[in-house]
């Protein structure tokens, strides 16, 4: 489906608002035919970098390519955004126009509009052409400024939080619109998220943003089997655990139960904890969730 | 559709979820050696899950031998897969044991007992090296 | 459609000012009927001593004078007051909002996230103010002729024209520094009252700084008077304006949003 080359590459990547900085050396590769959740609290850089990557926003010190297009060049930046389409956070559009008249709008700078697409999706979403912009529910506007992403015949998606505030019901049709798309288009999808189960369902590459840096990036598939749970149970009160293996771990003890979280895929931690002969072993499987919080919570 | 959609916070990967989804089908003989299985793209569109996820189940599927990928035509289930046969042989067993179950009870004997009794016999018959059906 | 999206933004301001002023024109023509019959009793009030003592007295000479007739009457009323204040306003008014006061109403990432430069923006933007101003600088003067013959009068095209000339370019001068204000504040109303600060802070130190002469410009003073129209003044308002925007421009290419 994809060829090999990243749609998105950035390195070492900063950004400072007055005294904020709000990247920190950010490194992300996004692959060709993807669909990459970007993952973060409040305020670790999500907008940020598609502000950056889009040309909204100036580097302070680092490269981003989009397409192999730097962001930081006005000209090459339009190039980029030629083949993109974008959906904000807040997913304000023109109050002041009609359905009818944004969607004539958007299609006017994009020679490559799906117009059987968007004939579909005004029917999909039940969006009438006289509407006012400015009466519409939060919900309706998100779906409006999606049916205004996915007509324009762009090869990359950015979603800036696509599902927040919808019902589960809506969610799940956004979800749907995006993964009917990119298994019919073939396009590549960066959205940032909140919700880590709908990141886990659709997602297949990841990449946990915290504090402006990338801390954990890559396929999710393989991220999970990285990760493992392993419950041990002492006779007697547990004993101190220091793990030599190679990767992250996180011991909790607590009494006779320790928990480890690792991030070294295999064997060599199972032999080592067997080393220390609890009484139970147990290895249990780890959600995003779990490699998320672990991630971005601060060090003990 | 038979597959129903996966859960994404079980911890289980989505594609093991699927695998297991499809092997239960072949066992319960809502699919059969040598019927289609959904596409790819429409099911990934149905269970609103990423299309790769999907095209890896049956990727590992093919793998351990339990469906095939025809190019062109798409993923069929393999004739070697576990058949109808053991899902009828499962179902006999249940018949017999329903039964037993059933007498037991009309003796006066407890469920607690009539558990404890299976588990010494399947104990017993472990000690001694006896056969046991898979 | 850059131009039709700077126009439903602005068409509302627009159509104001086009209507006030235009009234404002033609409702100075039928003042003159009413003015007729007092100028003679304002004669006698300049020749008191308080008149005279107070300095005023020439002023208010010189003004009888010149609106002795219909022509000078216009010119006083007309252009050098009405229009030319509420022009600079309207200029101002027209020329404030563009992209940045619309990342406080937050389309502004949807507008950004199309392939187009930010100088295109603001080339539309600029494209539609001018037009708009063109519109407002021309058709109010024009009304001024058309209207006159009711009240058994004449007023040329010609010097309608020539006025509304005089006014389009101070105006888009005003225009252009309201648009270069609006790159810099966010919010509406800060562009708004430095400009009109600005504006006035001119129409006082005009008497002491000569230079600052760009409302006799507007009014088409020396047209008026000697017929000549004010080349220097309109060379000095297209360069500023130019200047301004040029800024505008570059100040919003380094912006972050």
């Amino acid at each position: 489906m994809a060829s090999n080359r990243a749609v998105i590459e950035t390195a070492g990547l900063w950004k400072r608002y007055d005294d904020v900085e709000a990247l920190r050396g950010l490194d992300l590769q996004v692959p060709s035919g993807s669909i990459f959740g970007f993952l973060g609290k409040n305020g670790a850089g999500k907008t940020t970098t598609m502000k950056v990557l889009l040309g909204m926003s100036r580097p302070t010190r680092g490269d981003a390519h989009v397409f192999g297009h730097s962001s930081a060049e006005s000209n090459s930046s339009v190039e980029i955004r030629r083949r993109c389409a974008f959906v904000s956070d807040e997913k304000d559009l023109y109050d002041y126009m009609t359905v009818g008249e944004i969607v004539a709008f958007t299609r006017s700078f994009y020679p490559r509009w799906r117009g059987d697409l968007e004939q579909q999706y005004l029917h999909k979403f039940d969006l009438q052409l006289s509407r006012n912009i400015k009466g519409l529910s939060r919900g309706t506007r998100t779906k409006l400024a999606m049916l205004l992403a996915l007509c324009r015949g762009a090869e990359l998606l950015l979603l800036d939080e696509p599902t927040s505030g919808l019902d589960p019901a809506m969610a799940e049709d956004m979800l749907q619109a995006l993964v009917t798309h990119v298994s019919r288009e073939g396009s590549t999808v960066f959205f940032s998220s909140h919700q880590l189960s709908e990141v886990e369902q659709i997602a297949d590459h990841v990449a946990i943003i915290d504090q402006g840096q990338a801390i954990v990036a890559g396929a999710l598939d393989d991220l999970r089997s990285q990760y493992q749970r392993i419950h041990l149970v002492f006779e007697n009160d547990a004993p101190e655990i220091k793990v030599r293996a190679p990767g992250t771990h996180r011991v909790r003890r607590q009494g006779r139960v320790v928990t480890i979280l690792s991030s070294s895929r295999g064997d060599a931690v199972i032999e080592e904890l067997r080393g220390y002969k609890p009484a139970t072993f147990e290895v249990s499987p780890v959600t995003l969730k779990d490699i998320f919080l672990e991630s971005v919570r601060t060090e003990d | 559709m038979i597959l129903l959609k996966p859960n994404p916070s079980s911890g289980v990967p989505i594609y093991l979820q699927l695998m297991e989804q499809v092997r239960h089908a072949i066992e319960t003989g809502a699919l059969r050696p040598g019927e289609q299985l959904p596409s790819i793209r429409p099911l990934a569109e149905e269970l609103v899950v990423n299309p790769n996820t999907i095209a890896k189940a049956y990727r590992e599927l093919e793998h351990e031998g339990v469906i095939e990928l025809r190019q062109g035509a798409g993923a069929f289930v393999s004739d070697k897969a576990p058949t109808k046969k053991d899902a009828d042989k499962l179902r006999a067993a249940q018949t017999t044991v329903a039964s037993a179950i059933e007498k037991l009870r009309e003796r006066g004997v407890t469920d607690e007992e009539i558990r404890r009794l299976v588990e010494a016999e399947l104990a017993g018959v472990n000690r001694t090296g006896g056969k046991r059906g898979e | 459609m850059l131009w039709h999206k700077a126009w439903l933004e602005t068409r509302w301001r627009f159509i104001s000012a086009l209507l006030i002023l235009t009234v404002m024109a033609g409702g100075n023509v039928y003042d003159y009927l009413a003015t007729e019959r007092l100028l003679p009793r304002l004669n006698a009030t300049t020749d008191t001593p308080v008149a005279e003592a107070s300095g005023l007295a020439d002023a208010i000479r010189e003004a009888i004078e010149v609106q002795k007739d219909f022509r000078g009457f216009i010119w006083f009323q007309a252009f050098r007051q009405n229009l030319t204040q509420m022009g600079v306003f309207f200029a101002i008014l027209l020329g404030c909002g563009g992209l940045l006061s619309e990342s406080s109403k937050g389309s502004a990432l949807f507008t950004l996230s199309l392939p187009v430069t930010r100088k295109q923006l603001l080339g539309a933007r600029t494209g539609t103010g001018l037009a708009q101003l063109f519109a407002i600088s021309m058709v109010p003067p024009l009304v001024i002729p058309i209207l006159a013959p009711s009240i058994g009068q004449q007023f040329g095209i010609v010097d309608a024209l020539a006025h509304g000339i005089c006014i389009f370019f101070v105006a888009a001068m005003f225009f252009s520094l309201a648009s270069f204000l609006s790159t810099l504040f966010g919010d509406i109303w800060r562009p708004l009252l430095i400009a009109i600060a600005i504006a006035c802070f001119i129409a006082v130190a005009q008497f002491t700084v000569p230079q600052l002469g760009i409302y006799r410009v507007m009014s088409g003073e020396s047209y008026f008077r000697t017929g000549a129209l004010p080349w220097t003044g309109f060379l000095t308002s297209a360069v500023i304006a130019t200047a301004l925007l040029y800024s505008a421009a570059e100040t919003l290419e380094r912006r972050d949003f």
